[in-house]
């Protein structure tokens, strides 16, 4: 924290500065690294799966979102993460204990 | 090395904490002349007033991260649904809590949960502002820290590291725009300073002080990898 006050930025120069920012990757970023044109185009959809409790058992169900949530690494995950912090249970992967034989859910 | 990014914003203190600290401050040693030593008081205590956001006492009401599983901003504002969901169609996700207690609460899960023995704790400023003044606000909650903020973990000071292994002048306080714009991350430094966040609260403008404490992890982010890779 600097402790001179300057200008304050508008909020729309905050957001385009944070879309300018988050499109520059980082060294490391894995996908990020290919190409925009590689990673953009070819994500049609992106489904998440959540888990429900309901008296028949156990159904799965997905939530369909457009690719674009796939753009970068960051993009998806803060997705991910934000469906698990409004308490939705997404449906998580946990190896058998048979997993030489069958991966499963 | 696994690097956390993290920053906080805090809340000028309210009169009855700035009393408390005011009962803390004493004339300085070598000034003998009660008038003066009055004088000096009167001017210490005004400076603290001034600087209220940055005292023990005022509360963290902005905690972002940004780490491999995107940026996250844990507060205590009072966000509309729209602008929470505007927030996570740029990639911030909003972590809202009722008060500092349990904003702190999520932190502290988010953050044991992603904590592992290569993580490093990575802040502009952070050893002698945010990580002392987020561990004595645990303290004051009676809750336990997050693991990463135990003194064992390693904590990376990007500004620290700046001024002593990457700028000739040794200048020990610099700001982030300053060094974002060195750096030729930014075109210009003109990013708002911490001490001028109170103004936004107290505006109502909780939004935009979610998007500036993003962009100050987004822009620590882009330093480190700077200087640390």
């Amino acid at each position: 924290m600097s402790e001179t006050p300057t200008p304050t930025p508008s909020t729309e120069q905050l957001m385009e500065l944070i879309k300018q920012l988050n499109e520059q990757k980082n060294e490391g970023d894995g996908w990020g690294k290919k190409s925009p044109a590689a990673t953009q185009s070819n994500i049609k959809s992106v489904s998440i799966p959540i888990s429900l409790e309901t008296d028949h058992g156990k159904l799965r169900v997905y939530l369909g979102f457009d690719g674009s949530v796939a753009d970068s690494p960051d993009k998806l995950m803060s997705l991910i993460e934000s469906l698990n912090a409004k308490g939705l249970p997404l449906d998580l992967w946990a190896a058998k204990k048979n997993w030489n034989k069958k991966s499963g859910w | 090395m696994k690097p956390i990014i993290f920053d906080i914003e805090t809340l000028a203190a309210d009169d009855e904490q700035l009393d408390l600290e005011q009962s803390f401050l004493k004339p300085s040693g070598n000034i003998k002349d009660p008038k003066k030593k009055e004088s000096n008081l009167i001017e210490k205590n005004a400076t603290m007033r001034k600087k209220a956001a940055l005292l023990d006492s005022a509360l963290i009401c902005v905690a972002g991260i940004k780490c491999d599983k995107g940026i996250f901003s844990f507060n205590s504002l009072p966000l509309g649904k729209d602008e929470i969901a505007t927030l996570s169609e740029i990639g911030i996700c909003c972590i809202t809590s009722k008060d500092e207690k349990e904003l702190l609460s999520n932190l502290s899960l988010f953050i044991n949960n992603q904590y592992q023995p290569e993580t490093e704790i990575v802040t502009f400023n952070g050893v002698n502002f945010d990580l002392p003044k987020s561990r004595f606000r645990y303290a004051t909650h009676n809750l336990p820290l997050p693991e990463a903020f135990d003194s064992k973990v390693k904590i990376v000071d990007l500004m620290l590291r700046y001024s002593k292994h990457y700028s000739m002048s040794k200048v020990p306080f610099v700001s982030m725009g300053e060094v974002a714009t060195r750096l030729g991350i930014l075109k210009d430094g003109k990013i708002m300073s911490g001490a001028g966040f109170g103004q936004l609260i107290e505006d109502g403008e909780y939004f935009k002080a979610v998007l500036y404490n993003a962009l100050d992890c987004i822009i620590t982010e882009k330093i480190y990898y700077r200087l640390c890779r």
